[in-house]
């Protein structure tokens, strides 16, 4: 195909980059010059480096959603599994099911997780009942809480993103693998999990990158004791005014994420993943 | 600044005592006030669920029947947000319900209209509360609030008892906002509350530092006060008034006190360059009112403007508000001057309290 050819196939895009230009592009670049021009920027910068408070939420927060993601991959992976090998009634069922919770608010979502771990909420009952617990169990307001929080929350993606790619996996395949004398087991781990690993590697990117920025979760469900970088940032526009500081941040928040991503790049090949041909 | 916070707080009261007794038979309709008329619409912003839900029954439905003005109300009140509008020029919000520091932060930037006092009648306010860039909208109190399960036999009677682990054994929240966090720990600490200003800053953050293990839960938002206290996840609470009042009501067994509570302002400001100043001042001039905010009091129990007004509030209801007589004396008024000017450093030194 011609240069001029390649970049008419790019046409149809046309429409969400202006989109994005004009609505994210342009406002969230003016947010960065006024926030980092005159003067303001490079202080702010030089805070960002020499106060440990700021490495210390960056990489909670980055461990965080590690955490999170991985978390998901362990619990998602196999639902995907089931969904896309389960017989046309049961897996569209069960597809409804995994993308319910898209349809309830986040803040809606955080507060009834605070009703449902809170010290006499219905999990804390269900162990005492079981007689598993004495005490009330400290479920929420911590680390933990916030971890439920989110992996409820970001668990459909990952469900979704290797359901996606599991589909497009030829049955046939494990069928000759069989016929050459793998066991089942030889066959899901030669042939299945090589190539459903593009929906691992997208849904896994994903979910580190929108964990990155999670705020409401963490705000709510860590009981003020898990800060996140996008706790600080929205401190620092509405609280303190302090924008330099703000946008900064967001460059560090920005700026780490690529650096994670990078090396994730290029030991998956990530392009060969998402366009396997 | 130490002492005069307390003598408004004093006068404050005085005056509304004087109100009371010259306005003992109100007509339903004042003959003083001037019938609003106008076109268009006003933007008020305002905060939401039942505060907004009872605004809008006082004040901006009978204001808009009146006035035949349309009142759009949106939320919520955000500084960075009216930073943002004046200085891009594009004003969205005609009339804010603003903290005070709000309005002296943005004051003193030249950010807000003055009030036109040539609209907006004064002469019932609270002198304090017509000040050149807004008029008092509300009075509101953070106050402790405990389980009345749990300290059945003995209560909590003020700050130090808040954080005596050691006399009242159990679990604590606090709103996670330095104000009036600083100010509570100054008076656990002993600080008389009329010398509290100014704040002595690392003093109030070291008694916080060393109090940290005995703090449960930071809430960030006033709505986790009702699901804190009814799944009983906290004993002790720094909590507002209101949502106190709004437990006792709903039958939850709680207790609170306005000794030592912190109260403070809010006011109506106008952004600069509203598009619609001269509705926003009419507004304003309809809250000033006596009949609307003695009603308003019933559904939200704070603190109103009009001295006339609380003349008008069964005895039950003046019990509930932190500004009436009697209550006011208890607690301490915010210095809303002090957090505009130092708001900004104490917010960082604050976010590496809890960071």
């Amino acid at each position: 195909m011609s240069r001029t050819g390649a970049l008419r196939g790019l046409l149809p895009l046309l429409p969400l980059l202006l989109v994005l230009l004009v609505l994210l592009v342009y406002p969230v670049g003016r947010l960065l010059v006024s926030g980092l021009a005159g003067g303001g920027g490079l202080a702010a910068f030089r805070e960002l480096a020499t106060v440990p408070l700021y490495r210390d939420v960056l990489l909670r927060t980055v461990r965080l959603s590690l955490t999170v993601t991985l978390a998901c991959l362990l619990l998602g992976y196999p639902v995907a599994y089931t969904l896309a090998t389960a017989p046309r009634w049961l897996g569209a069922p069960l597809l409804v099911l995994v993308v319910v919770p898209f349809w309830i608010s986040l803040l809606a979502r955080s507060f009834t997780w605070l009703v449902l771990l809170q010290r006499n909420g219905v999990m804390n009952q269900l162990l005492q009942a079981a007689g598993l617990s004495k005490e009330p169990v400290p479920l929420v307001y911590n680390e933990l809480g916030v971890y439920v929080g989110m992996i409820h929350i970001l668990l459909p993606y990952m469900i979704l993103s290797c359901y996606g790619v599991m589909r497009g996996i030829d049955p046939t395949l494990l069928r000759a693998a069989a016929n050459l004398g793998a066991s089942d087991w030889q066959a899901f781990r030669c042939v299945w999990i090589p190539l459903s690993l593009p929906g691992v590697a997208a849904g896994s990117v994903l979910l580190f990158v929108l964990g990155l920025g999670f705020f409401i979760t963490p705000a709510l469900l860590g009981g003020g004791k898990v800060t996140t970088v996008a706790v600080l940032i929205e401190a620092n526009v509405r609280e303190a005014l302090n924008w330099p500081l703000a946008a900064a941040l967001s460059c560090g928040l920005l700026a780490a994420t690529v650096l994670a991503l990078a090396p994730a790049f290029r030991l998956l090949r990530f392009d060969r993943l998402v366009a396997p041909r | 600044m130490d002492r005069r916070t307390v003598d408004i707080s004093r006068r404050h009261a005085l005056r509304l005592g004087l109100g009371a007794t010259a306005l003992s038979a109100l007509p339903s309709r004042r003959a003083g006030a001037q019938a609003l008329t106008g076109s268009g619409e006003v933007v008020v912003c305002t905060w939401g669920g039942s505060y907004a839900d009872a605004q809008k029954k006082a004040f901006f439905e009978p204001f808009e029947k009146e006035s035949g003005i349309r009142v759009r109300v949106v939320g919520v009140p955000d500084l960075a947000k009216i930073h943002a509008m004046v200085s891009n020029k594009a004003v969205e919000w005609d009339v804010v319900d603003a903290e005070g520091q709000m309005m002296l932060r943005l004051a003193a930037q030249d950010m807000l209209e003055r009030v036109d006092y040539s609209i907006v009648p004064r002469a019932d306010l609270i002198p304090e509360l017509a000040t050149d860039w807004g008029i008092g909208s509300v009075a509101y109190s953070y106050v402790l609030g405990w389980s009345a399960k749990t300290y059945a036999t003995r209560q909590p009677a003020g700050w130090k008892d808040f954080f005596d682990a050691a006399t009242f054994p159990g679990r604590r929240a606090m709103y996670a906002q330095p104000l009036p966090a600083l100010e509570l720990a100054l008076l656990a600490d002993g600080v008389p509350k009329d010398r509290l200003y100014p704040l002595d800053v690392d003093r109030a953050f070291k008694l916080l530092e060393r109090h940290k293990p005995l703090i449960n839960v930071w809430y960030k938002s006033i709505t986790q006060i009702p699901t804190l206290m009814r799944g009983e996840e906290v004993d002790l609470i720094e909590a507002t008034s209101t949502r106190m009042i709004e437990l006792q009501r709903g039958g939850v067994a709680v207790g609170w006190t306005f000794e030592q509570g912190a109260w403070m302002q809010s006011f109506w400001i106008v952004p600069k360059g509203s598009k619609n100043r001269e509705n926003a001042m009419k507004l304003m001039a309809f809250y000033t009112r006596p009949e609307p905010e003695a009603q308003f009091t019933q559904a939200f129990p704070l603190g109103v403007p009009s001295r006339k007004a609380y003349a008008l509030m069964p005895k039950e209801t003046l019990a509930l508000l932190p500004t009436s007589p009697g209550n006011i004396e208890r607690q301490f008024r915010v210095d809303s001057g002090w957090w505009a000017k130092n708001v900004e450093e104490i917010t960082k030194r604050w976010l590496a309290f809890v960071g």
